[in-house]
């Protein structure tokens, strides 16, 4: 069960202009994959995944995510979670792209990822430093690793290594990894995403996070590939603030 | 009786503004719900976003959101509506800023439901809008709703409304009170000062509501019972708390704040309610809820 409580920031780790992790001083037991509706006072409530038991790790997007990278340690946000379901298997082939890369920081720190492969838009957008398992990046604009997306590291001998897949970041990037996977010889129950959905309760009450009749903040975020070849809208459809569906381009 | 009945098996629902989509109904349904009808979320004429987040608040009991009314326009709305291939038949609910508003979307809608809610109750709209009421009669919108549809007609209204005289101004053209909706509130976060809600004041929904919501199916039945069918919504999570609606006046019920579940646990929720008031009923010594409908020795 989820709890709503005032957290202190702790420690602020700035990994490049775009992507912080925010430390609080207190823990949340929570699985990774589950995530967290922050509260600022005045500002906004906004969801994010755990990158671990007490951090969120954040990409600077618009106006609550600008506001959130002025904080200080001892400023205080209110944490609403744990949230939604997280990822259920170990010994994962992960694959992130750009702030997908929070749920894997926490599934590696429990030690449960032995591959990475992680794409960003370019180097300023990379969280470098990544321990406890191989790590394979790359970037759009080759300021980094690999030039290209970072679909393109799935090879067959990586894969023949694994038997669990955890894949993160924007849902085209996930549905062509997927079915790479699947072309593979993975089995889709094998394989989980981790969705998003616009989220305002994150209660399963206000059916906002609609895709295909699951609320994405309760009966996800994450899903494996089998559930998700039956959910019609996936890379398709997403619902905007008002509930009207917008493809997905 | 006076009113048009609405003839559903199972006599629940969820309520308006709880989990919104057809999508979602379909999904359950899948999944091998059981429920008597689904509520729409509240449609309105215009796409709107309602207020920003965060439009939840909870604090140990106490639910208060602001969603603020979103809504897709109705084109967008009808083509969701078009696709809709659950069974379970639906019920509409509607809000306006005028007679004509609501008119509009009855007409529009009334092939695809079985009745029409008309949300006169909303309290949480954005900062610095006015609610329907304070800007037209309730009559008049239930008149203009009247001409456009032969199907029953439930008005919602919460118990922070003057509920009497407001469902005696609307007798003649509506068949059921749904008792009711939020109740305004607010909640301050100590040390910045700011509200809790970006709506500012949000509705009070669930345990808390209960015994609120109850004295007004209570008092509408006596005044009004034997001219219209009553909903009961507010802080249902029981089959207990069924049985006691009913003893206060409710016929049918709907249930909101207690479906913050996952899917499969919504599922079980409702299909599990139905035996439990089997149960109940058996204990009181009647076959079925329509033979304790306001039977209470309160007086
Ligand atoms: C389950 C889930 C987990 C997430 N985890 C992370 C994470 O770990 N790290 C991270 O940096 N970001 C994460 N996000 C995205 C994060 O919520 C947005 O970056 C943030 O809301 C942006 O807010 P903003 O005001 O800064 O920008 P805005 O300008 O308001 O929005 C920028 C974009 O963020 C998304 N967004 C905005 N509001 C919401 C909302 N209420 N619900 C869902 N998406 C929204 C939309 O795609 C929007 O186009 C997650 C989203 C979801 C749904
Ligand atoms: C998130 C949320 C959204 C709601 N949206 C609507 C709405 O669009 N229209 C409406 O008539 N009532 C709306 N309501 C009120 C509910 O339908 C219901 O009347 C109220 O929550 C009391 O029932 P409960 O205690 O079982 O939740 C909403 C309530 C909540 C919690
Ligand atoms: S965000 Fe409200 S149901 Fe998911």
């Amino acid at each position: 069960m989820w709890i709503k409580r005032r957290f202190t920031i702790d420690e602020i780790v700035e990994h490049n202009k775009y992507m912080k992790t925010f430390f609080f001083d207190e823990t949340i037991e929570s699985s990774p994959g589950q995530f967290a509706m922050v509260f600022i006072p005045g500002i906004g409530e906004k969801p994010f995944s755990l990158s671990s038991k007490n951090s969120i790790t954040v990409e600077k997007r618009g106006k609550f995510t600008q506001k959130l990278f002025q904080m200080k340690p001892k400023d205080f946000v209110y944490i609403k979670g744990p949230l939604g379901v997280g990822f259920r298997n170990k010994d994962y082939l992960a694959v992130a792209g750009g702030s997908g890369i929070a749920p894997m920081l926490y599934l590696i720190n429990n030690a449960v990822i032995k591959s990475l492969l992680y794409g960003a838009r370019d180097n300023e957008h990379l969280i470098h430093g990544i321990k406890d398992c191989v790590v394979y990046y790359a970037t759009d604009d080759g300021s980094y690793g690999y030039h290209g997306f970072v679909t393109d590291l799935i090879t067959e001998d990586l894969v023949s290594q694994h038997s669990k897949f955890a894949i993160c970041g924007p849902e085209i990037m996930m549905k062509i990894a997927a079915e790479k996977l699947v072309e593979l010889g993975v089995e889709p129950k094998d394989i989980e995403l981790s969705l998003e959905r616009y989220m305002k309760c994150g209660i399963g009450l206000c059916g906002s996070c609609e895709c295909s009749g699951r609320r994405i903040c309760i009966d996800g975020p994450v899903f494996t590939y089998d559930e998700i070849l039956e959910m019609q809208d996936f890379a398709k459809f997403k619902r905007l603030p008002s509930g009207k569906k917008q493809k997905i381009i | 009786m006076y009113y048009k009945e609405l003839k559903i098996s199972p006599p629940f629902m969820n309520a308006s503004g709880i989990l919104s989509f057809v999508s979602v109904f379909e999904y359950l349904e899948k999944l091998g719900v059981n429920v008597g009808a689904w509520v729409t979320k509240s449609i309105g004429q215009k796409e709107r976003n309602g207020n920003e987040n965060p439009v939840i608040h909870q604090d140990g009991d106490i639910l208060m959101n602001s969603v603020g009314l979103s809504s897709p326009n109705l084109d967008d709305f009808e083509k969701e509506l078009k696709e809709y291939k659950g069974k379970t038949p639906l019920i509409i609910s509607h809000y306006g800023e005028k007679p004509d508003d609501y008119a509009r979307s009855v007409a529009r809608f009334d092939k695809y439901c079985i009745a029409h809610e008309i949300n006169l109750s909303c309290p949480n709209f954005i900062p610095g809008e006015k609610s329907v009421l304070e800007k037209v009669n309730p009559q008049e919108i239930l008149k203009a709703v009247r001409e456009k549809t032969n199907k029953p007609i439930i008005a919602k209204l919460s118990p922070a409304q003057d509920y009497l005289e407001i469902t005696e101004r609307i007798l003649d053209y509506v068949d059921y009170i749904c008792c009711g909706n939020t109740i305004r509130g607010l909640d301050i976060e100590p040390i910045s000062g700011f509200s809790y809600l970006s709506g500012r004041f949000g509705g009070i929904s669930g345990e808390v509501l209960r015994p609120i919501t109850m004295k007004m199916v209570y008092e509408i039945y006596k005044e009004f019972g034997d001219k219209i069918g009553i909903i009961a919504c507010g802080g249902i999570s029981k089959p207990e708390h069924i049985i006691s609606y009913a003893r206060a006046g409710a016929s049918l019920f709907q249930i909101g704040t207690a479906l913050a579940k996952p899917s499969v646990e919504i599922v079980n929720f409702f299909n599990t309610l139905g035996d439990g008031i089997e149960t109940l009923l058996k204990k009181i010594g009647v076959n079925s809820i329509e033979d304790i409908v306001g039977v209470n020795y309160v007086d």
